[in-house]
């Protein structure tokens, strides 16, 4: 009975303590935090479509990683560092809050044509190695749209540890291990005297410049690094958001570039430009690769390892913009109480939630009305532009905050950041201008049409939508909680 | 249920998942098979390639992406939908949300047009016409 009795009385202590483990924050580590971000910008998806310009596809990405990457990578690094939340408290504070919701809604906006045209590569990738004439198929497609992003949103509303180590995986298996296999293959092929199908002299390290083809290419080569500052909304999930980001961004950036570069390069050292059918997709090239070594075999694991890569990064995109919307919603009143609900995870379920019927809807559009389906490129051409608007914002701000503010902690300053925002500020300025001259696509049409449809698409999209809910706000939409922030990773799980 | 046993079952089902159709795919692909029939297309693909000016690709290359009949590139007919992934493919160098089209050079799509020639005719003019509305430049160095 004293043990009983002992027991009895043990019991309150033994709850307390497991009480506060399952209480105690679980933090994100700064490389699970770099995977993300690596995950959200970069995969193998582009390899083939990069191959083509040979040893000038470098320039074509380092280029851009100096007037872009660098700029975004290292101006969000310092305010990341400073400023928890993410692009809308950068903005809110350095400029306004008004501006501030306008900047993560364009981030949150550019998602909304990007998951449809993401998982109809996923369809289309997974149909070349089952049954190819799938991919005719507007069902298939649209059930896979709609399954999968579905199936997101269902993994995002775990919780942030569960996701952030799916993106991590996916990275690695889908992303870093297959790269580096095309890479070394790549090596060998030419280890074994075979000589390079692209040129690899000095005459080949510039592409030729063909007037405003050339600038549209080498500008639009900038959003390639789009979505480096976006996991900066998670910066609180780390144990020392002040040092560990800016580590973080660090390696996210060696890891892009090296992802953007090498195998592109190893595609064109085995595979001629435009010998393959892009209308196959791109696993033709790959698998054109492999059949170089025999190994065509490998084709099917390649395409399971790039489409688990493309879904990390979309488990990516679902849990940042919409988690940077609902805290300034929250600490504004921008959103109505529904959209403003959170589920016992800490997650943004309804506004993932209102996302996946609009994504549904815009599936359901895109495989079965072929009015959509061919003009579908149009609206990524749209989202790019309203992304660049939250850019600006962003570099603004940052000039804003350090003159504002100059001694507020920050665990990392960026070196000249004036003139690193001059320039990033610039190139943004650039790719939106250039987002306004009609692509490959658009053939020979009237290009001021284009000028216009692309201009309503943005005024609609990026200006038209959040002003009406800054328009249309009740007071009582404000939560009394203020400032909330989401609960730490893993908490009140 | 706590924390780490919701994200270990997370795992474990999308780790079986892919396992699954990892193994489903493995078996269901087939990789063209070196025929006499395919080495004698190839052949031919890579003299319509010289004669176009275009570094062809490897004997090897060719039949194990392209076989006896073209693969997939000639099971698929031209439709919307390939048509909008075929245009979503003509974009920049970004892989996530940054994709936006450019112009491009011809000669990136002069070699499917060859392909189709070669190894299902019938679809040649439909591709012919969607590749002769685009708007192109000289943006690849021989």
């Amino acid at each position: 009975m004293s043990s009983t009795g002992g027991s009895v009385a043990a019991k309150p202590g033994i709850a307390k303590q497991v009480k506060a483990a399952a209480m105690t924050p679980q933090f994100l580590t700064w490389t699970a935090l770099a995977f993300m971000t690596v995950s959200s910008v970069a995969s193998l998806r582009a390899a083939p479509t990069m191959a083509v310009y040979g040893l000038a596809g470098v320039f074509l990405y380092i280029v851009p990683a100096i007037i872009f990457l660098l700029p975004t990578s290292l101006v969000s690094a310092e305010l990341a560092s400073g400023y928890e939340g993410g692009v809308y408290n950068w903005v809110t504070r350095g400029i306004s809050a008004p501006l501030g919701f306008l900047a993560v809604w364009c981030q949150f906006a550019m998602t909304i044509f990007y998951y449809p045209s993401l998982l109809s590569f996923v369809a289309s990738t997974f149909a070349y190695v089952i049954n190819p004439e799938w991919a005719n198929s507007g069902l298939y497609v649209a059930v896979m749209i709609i399954g999968i992003y579905w199936l997101g949103v269902l993994i995002s509303a775990r919780g942030m540890k569960g996701l952030a180590g799916l993106a991590s995986s996916g990275l690695l298996v889908g992303t870093l291990i297959p790269g580096a296999a095309l890479v070394i293959l790549g090596i060998v092929y030419l280890l074994q005297g075979n000589p390079s199908a692209a040129p690899m002299d000095a005459a080949h390290i510039l592409p030729p410049w063909a007037g405003i083809a050339s600038l549209v290419l080498i500008v639009n080569n900038f959003l390639s690094y789009s979505g480096m500052e976006m996991n900066a909304v998670h910066v609180s999930d780390l144990r020392e958001p002040g040092k560990e980001f800016p580590k973080a961004m660090f390696l996210a950036m060696g890891l892009v570039l090296v992802i953007f570069v090498l195998p592109a390069l190893a595609i064109s050292w085995v595979v001629p430009a435009g010998t393959m059918s892009l209308t196959a997709g791109l696993m033709q090239a790959f698998q054109a690769f492999f059949a170089q070594f025999g190994i065509e075999f490998l084709t099917p694991i390649l395409a399971l390892m790039i489409i688990s890569a493309s879904l990390a990064g979309m488990l990516t995109w679902l849990a940042g913009p919409s988690k940077g919307l609902i805290l300034i919603g929250r600490q504004e009143g921008y959103l109505p109480p529904y959209l403003q609900k959170l589920n016992k995870e800490g997650i943004q379920q309804n506004i993932l939630v209102a996302q996946g019927i609009v994504t549904t809807i815009i599936a359901l559009l895109y495989a079965f009305v072929p009015n959509v389906s061919s003009v579908y490129w149009i609206f990524s051409v749209m989202t790019t532009q309203v992304y660049l608007i939250m850019y600006l914002l962003m570099f603004v701000a940052a000039i804003q905050l350090r003159r504002k503010d100059p001694d507020h902690p920050r665990g990392y300053k960026a070196p000249a950041l004036v003139f690193l925002c001059i320039v990033g500020f610039a190139a943004s300025a650039a790719a939106l201008l250039v987002g306004f001259v009609p692509p490959s696509q658009f053939g020979g049409g009237n290009p001021w049409t284009y000028v216009g449809i692309v201009a309503g698409g943005v005024l609609l999209i990026g200006l038209l939508i959040p002003f009406l809910f800054y328009r249309l706000r009740k007071p009582s939409w404000k939560t009394e909680e203020g400032p909330s922030a989401p609960a730490p990773a893993g908490t009140g799980d | 249920m706590d924390v780490s046993s919701t994200h270990r079952r997370t795992y474990l089902v999308v780790g079986v998942v892919f396992v699954v159709l990892l193994i489903v795919a493995l078996v269901v692909f087939r990789a063209p098979k070196k025929t006499a029939e395919s080495i004698a297309k190839a052949q031919e693909l890579i003299a319509a390639f010289e004669l176009a000016g275009l570094t062809a690709p490897s004997e090897q290359q060719i039949v194990g992406t392209f076989g006896e009949d073209g693969g997939p590139v000639c099971d698929t007919d031209f439709d919307e939908l390939i048509q909008n992934n075929l245009n979503l493919l003509l974009s920049n160098g970004a892989a996530q949300v940054g994709a936006r089209g450019v112009i491009i050079d011809a000669k990136v799509l002069k070699g499917e047009a060859i392909v189709l020639s070669i190894y299902c005719p019938d679809r040649l003019p439909e591709f012919q016409a969607f590749i002769d509305q685009l708007k192109t430049a000289d943006l690849i160095r021989d």
